[in-house]
């Protein structure tokens, strides 16, 4: 796509046509859990959008984000909306590399101040100056801080840009931080799960190109169209967690029956993520659908708040009451929450026990 | 997921969570509203936590009625109006018939099948192409 052209002419220009467009956005209002009713809109905003310059900073990761993203096959939506951004700094894609992939950084820098947006995966090290993950010569907490300064907006990827991830997980050896515990002066989206679905990645940049400003956020700078709802709000098998029907290994008649998972560990009460309406590799299905409990991994501290095989410390009636108190009052509730998370995790923390093979294999009687 | 919708699976007839029940009672305030107001409306088939079984019941329940579409644009769209008129079940694919998204709409008739005024006006001049580039040839003829 040329610098200058709208989306439409681009789209146009590659011979798709307005019924193609009207479906392209049809499908968009869907992944922004917007009304259907809103395609015609929607269609008429992006068909004005411009190209906006996009940097990829990727600090220290393990390129799950990424994969998350170009895996999904194409040409699907995701790589439509990837088309309609000029992504123009990549360690994983661009073609160069060294002194003129940097000076390329630069010069977005330069070029288009106060417009570019950054998109971040891994978390930053802090500790002895920053060594532990340098690009160029340049720790990333430099190359982030620079880069930072004059960008319209920073959208972090993945639980570890958003909130350390697994590098940050205890002991963190490295001091890594998050992309929000370092800048305090722009707006932040965060975009977690380990890795998040590709489409809630494309979601948040679709809706920049739409409406030309970023999406409603939770506390924790979450976008609310796809962190609004928790797993266990949207899972299919929330009727038998209301009749109290629980599987309690993974191969007793519960778990064939497709009774809920909260005994065996499931963190979905306590994760706001849409894996259970977005789906999984193309929409085929999500974790709790093939038998295995939500890890929690868009969560801050997922890697430390205990057994991923343990249930979550709170009864189910405890969370019941706490979740259908978040329903009727809205906001509050859910907030009220997720401090009881919290106060969960935390407590899970100071008992922090590691799973061991026996502890999975006494799940399978 | 061609592949996927090779591996034949036994669908349950009977799912003791079945969410399909609920979906018929909001397709009749929906219908309603169509036939009172003349308010249009859809249900997007994605954002609900369906169990296993329950696209295949709904799908059952609501049948197939006179009209089918097919529109070839970025990958297939399937549209079909239901055995109950007014309500349309829509399918979006790419062209690797992967669903990208999938409404029923309670409409007179699904907006994407209009035809848009800014390719009715395009479809006149490539109509006068057609009539000079045929006068022409009619003349050489002559
Ligand atoms: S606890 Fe897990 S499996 Fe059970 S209903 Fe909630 S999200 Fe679904
Ligand atoms: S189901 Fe839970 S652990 Fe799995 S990807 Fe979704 S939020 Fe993460």
């Amino acid at each position: 796509m040329k610098q200058n052209e709208t989306l439409a002419d681009h789209l146009q220009r590659q011979g798709i046509s307005r019924r193609g467009f009207l479906k392209f956005c049809a499908a968009t209002a869907s992944m922004l859990a917007l009304s259907p009713n809103m395609a015609g809109a929607i269609a008429d905003a992006l068909g004005k959008a411009r190209r906006p310059s996009v940097i990829w900073l990727s600090f220290q990761e393990c390129t799950g984000c990424t994969e998350s993203l170009t895996r999904s096959h194409s040409p699907s939506l995701e790589s439509l909306i990837f088309d309609a951004i000029s992504l123009d700094y990549h360690h994983t894609l661009q073609a160069c590399a060294g002194h003129f992939a940097e000076h390329i950084r630069e010069e977005v820098i330069q070029k288009h101040p106060d417009e570019y947006l950054i998109v971040v995966d891994g978390s930053i090290p802090l500790k002895d100056n920053g060594v532990y993950s340098t690009i160029a010569g340049m720790s990333n907490l430099d190359i982030l801080k620079e880069t930072a300064e004059h960008a319209a907006a920073i959208i972090s990827v993945g639980t570890c840009a958003a909130f350390g991830g697994i590098p940050y997980a205890n002991p963190n050896p490295t001091g890594a931080a998050s992309v929000m515990d370092i800048i305090k002066d722009k707006p932040i989206v965060n975009v977690p799960g380990c890795p998040p679905i590709p489409i809630v990645i494309t979601g948040v940049l679709s809706h920049y190109l739409t409406f030309g400003t970023l999406p409603e956020l939770d506390s924790l700078k979450r976008p609310l169209s796809f962190y609004g709802e928790t797993i266990h709000d949207r899972c299919y098998r929330r009727p038998f967690y209301d009749q109290g029907k629980f599987a309690k290994s993974f191969d007793d008649e519960g778990a064939r029956n497709g009774w809920c998972l909260y005994e065996l560990g499931c963190k979905g009460p306590t994760t706001h993520n849409a894996c259970a309406t977005e789906k999984w590799n193309n929409g085929t299905s999500f974790p709790i659908e093939s038998g295995h409990p939500c890890l929690g991994c868009s969560e801050p501290d997922f890697w430390d708040a205990g057994s991923f095989y343990q249930a979550l410390s709170s009864s189910p009636e405890e969370l019941n009451s706490a979740a259908t108190g978040g329903v009727a009052a809205g906001v509050i509730g859910s907030a009220a929450l997720g401090l009881s998370n919290k106060h969960k995790q935390s407590n899970t923390r100071d008992k922090h026990c590691k799973v061991t093979s026996s502890d999975i294999e006494s799940f399978s009687s | 997921m061609s592949k996927l919708e090779e591996i034949h699976v036994r669908i349950e007839p009977f799912s003791p969570a079945s969410q399909v029940p609920a979906i018929l009672t909001e397709l009749q305030t929906k219908l309603d509203a169509l036939c009172k107001q003349g308010v249009s409306d859809s249900i997007d088939l994605r954002s609900l936590p369906m169990f296993p079984g329950d696209y295949e019941q709904l799908k059952a329940a609501l049948g197939y009625g006179e009209i089918q579409v097919r529109i070839d644009a970025m990958g297939p769209t399937e549209i079909y109006e239901t055995a109950l008129p007014g309500i349309w079940w829509i399918r979006h694919q790419n062209s690797e018939n992967e669903n990208i998204a999938e409404f029923i709409e309670i409409t007179a008739l699904p907006a994407i099948l209009k035809t848009a005024n800014d390719d009715i006006q395009q479809s006149g001049q490539q109509l006068q192409r057609l009539i000079d580039s045929h006068t022409r040839d009619t003349l050489n003829d002559e």
